[in-house]
């Protein structure tokens, strides 16, 4: 499309996208009745964000709802432009040349919206391409491809309405490779899918990043899909970056006591209640499970608790030494 | 330009896939817009021998409103096509996906009118072109008037339609197009009420639609109800008036882009 000029060409700004002090106010007006002129309100989704995507590597952005995670990804993705800050794609400016780096990019986001639902996965395909300026039989064999891929051959002639989350989450992924982007952007990719879709998905991430050498920027808000996945972690509240590291340097952040839930019969809590006063306080998890198989107490469930974000993220703030940029 | 040929028609492919459901949809492409010409010329008949519209016969008649009818269904579809689209495309969330490529914005606007076009009018058109066969309107004689008529019809309703898909673009609360445009063009451009039988400031109304223009060049080269006006005239008023919706349509595609990358205005449904 346009000619790009290059800002300043340097080996340190190839194959990334750099992120530096973004910052994205949103203006909203109020509605205050017909005639009164309702007052502007600016919302900082974003404050001062800095942060790089390498090409093969999965950087992730972790946060609760309203953390101002769709809006990073919206921005770093060129669909809005920043309200200060600079970003860069390959050393090239992408806030002023935002189409350029359209060409060579692509985002998926997490849910059944994005697609075509009376339209069949091919039919999706062949248009989405099409505004990529594919055509053909380069067209057609991409698509075949990318069916292949996120595994919906067999679907491929059936309307989009008829299918079950997870293949609309999948036709997603193909619907986001189909200008073989340099980089991609996952908004929450798992939200809503059962664990065996999730994990598929999860392993497509990581292969499209170490086979393809993808860069990939993927939010969440489950820590362990970060801790899984990313090779670096950034994370957001309040729309600011409150800690970020490779996932050993966070592992201490993240680091929990998992707690080991027990679930007896209710007929029997009684009697396990005061075995546990009578032998005192049991902490190891193995005691208690060796006290329990003594007496005979049927186990009716065991489950290990997670930790929420919340928590770690009151234990970030809570921290003097935080780690901020 | 071959990138942009291929969004139009990649536009064009779309909205015929994404129409194609039911037989039930050939009431609303034919059944409908037939009983509506019915229930006109009913309404008109008795008029017939009386001399007023200028109208004495009734091959005349059905000529005048068959002619009427074909132009206004091209327009009225284009209104009623870039409301019902700009709706799914904003809740499915794929109007901020499209936005996300980087597609030529107005291929995809005129795109989805001509698509729209090519798909809903034909039946009705198709049925029309019967009724001048009919009546004698259209002869052997003058057959090869009917792909200039055509060729008219498309070009004006695509470049009023991808004028209208975007303002439905620009905004949300646009639906009052509809109610905006519906009435006035239906009274005002002649498609039903000759523009002689029009009051003066009616006349002047009914400059703003393409139309106007364009049904009174059909009728003028098929010889019904002839005009003062004559041929200049009236081509010269509608390549004003395409290049005025042209103009707008560029402005306001740049505005969406403009707003969607401050606001993130199109993701709202
Ligand atoms: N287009 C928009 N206009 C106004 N406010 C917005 C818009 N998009 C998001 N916001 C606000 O910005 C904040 C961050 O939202 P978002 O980026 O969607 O967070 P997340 O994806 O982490 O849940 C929220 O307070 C949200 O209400
Ligand atoms: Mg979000």
């Amino acid at each position: 499309m346009s000619s790009v000029v290059r800002d300043e060409p340097g080996n340190q700004e190839e194959g990334k996208i750099i992120a530096r002090h973004l910052v994205k106010d949103y203006i909203l007006k109020e509605k205050k009745g017909l005639f009164a002129r309702g007052q502007k309100k600016v919302i900082h989704a974003v404050k001062d964000l800095s942060l790089e995507i390498p090409q093969g590597k999965i950087t992730g952005v972790l946060g609760i709802n309203g953390a101002g995670k769709t809006t990073t990804i919206r921005m770093l993705a060129s669909v809005i432009a920043p309200t200060s800050g600079s970003l860069t794609m390959n050393g090239v400016d992408a806030v002023k040349n935002h189409l350029w780096v359209k060409e060579r990019i692509n985002v998926i986001s997490g849910g059944e919206r994005n697609l075509y639902w009376r339209l069949t996965a091919k039919e999706n395909l062949r248009y989405f391409g099409s505004l990529y300026g594919l055509s053909g039989a380069s067209l057609n064999e991409k698509i075949a491809d990318l069916l292949e891929t996120v595994d919906l051959e067999e679907a491929a002639d059936i309307p989009v309405e008829r299918y079950s989350k997870g293949m609309k989450q999948r036709l997603q992924i193909a619907r986001g490779l189909i200008n073989d982007p340099e980089y991609l952007f996952m908004d929450e990719p798992t939200l809503g899918l059962d664990i065996v879709i999730a994990k598929e998905i999860r392993r497509l991430v990581q292969e499209l990043a170490r086979e393809k050498k993808k860069g990939i920027l993927l939010t969440t808000h489950y820590i362990r899909e970060a801790e899984e996945l990313c090779d670096y972690i950034y994370v957001l509240d309040k729309g600011k970056i409150i800690a970020q590291g490779t996932r050993e340097e966070l592992k201490e952040l993240f680091m929990y006591k998992p707690q080991l839930l027990i679930q007896v019969k209710p007929s029997d809590d009684q009697e396990y209640l005061a075995l546990l006063k009578e032998e005192g306080e049991k902490t190891a998890d193995e005691q208690v499970l060796n006290l329990l198989m003594e007496h005979q107490i049927q186990v009716e469930g065991l489950s290990v608790q997670e930790p929420e974000l919340e928590e770690v993220l009151m234990k970030i703030i809570s921290q003097p030494d935080r780690r901020s940029q | 330009m071959k990138r942009i040929l291929l969004v139009v028609r990649a536009e064009i492919l779309k909205q015929q896939k994404h129409d194609y459901h039911s037989p039930f949809v050939y009431f609303s492409l034919l059944v409908w817009p037939v009983l509506g010409f019915l229930e006109v010329y009913y309404t008109y008949k008795p008029f017939e021998i009386t001399g007023y519209m200028g109208i004495t016969d009734r091959k005349e008649l059905l000529a005048f409103l068959g002619t009427g009818f074909m132009a206004y269904t091209c327009f009225w579809s284009m209104i009623q096509n870039a409301w019902s689209m700009a709706n799914q495309e904003r809740t499915g969330g794929t109007l901020e996906i499209t936005f996300l490529s980087p597609a030529n914005r107005l291929a995809m606007s005129y795109g989805r009118a001509l698509g729209a076009l090519i798909q809903e009018v034909w039946m009705f058109c198709s049925f029309c072109v019967f009724i001048l066969i009919y009546t004698g309107t259209l002869s052997l004689g003058n057959l090869v008037m009917l792909p200039f008529i055509f060729l008219l019809l498309i070009i004006s309703s695509t470049i009023w339609g991808g004028m209208l898909n975007t303002v439905f673009m620009f905004s949300r609360d646009a639906s009052i197009i509809m109610d905006l445009f519906d009435m006035p063009m239906t009274l005002f451009s002649g498609s039903r009420i000759p523009a002689r039988c029009l009051p003066q400031w009616a006349k002047v109304l009914s400059l703003v639609f393409p139309l106007t223009y364009c049904l009174n060049i059909i009728r003028l080269v098929l010889h019904i109800q002839e005009e003062g006006n004559g041929w200049a005239a009236d081509l010269s008023g509608l390549a004003v008036c395409l290049s005025i919706m042209i103009t707008i349509t560029v402005i306001l595609i740049q505005k969406v882009e403009q707003h969607n990358r401050e606001n993130g205005e199109l993701q709202f449904y």
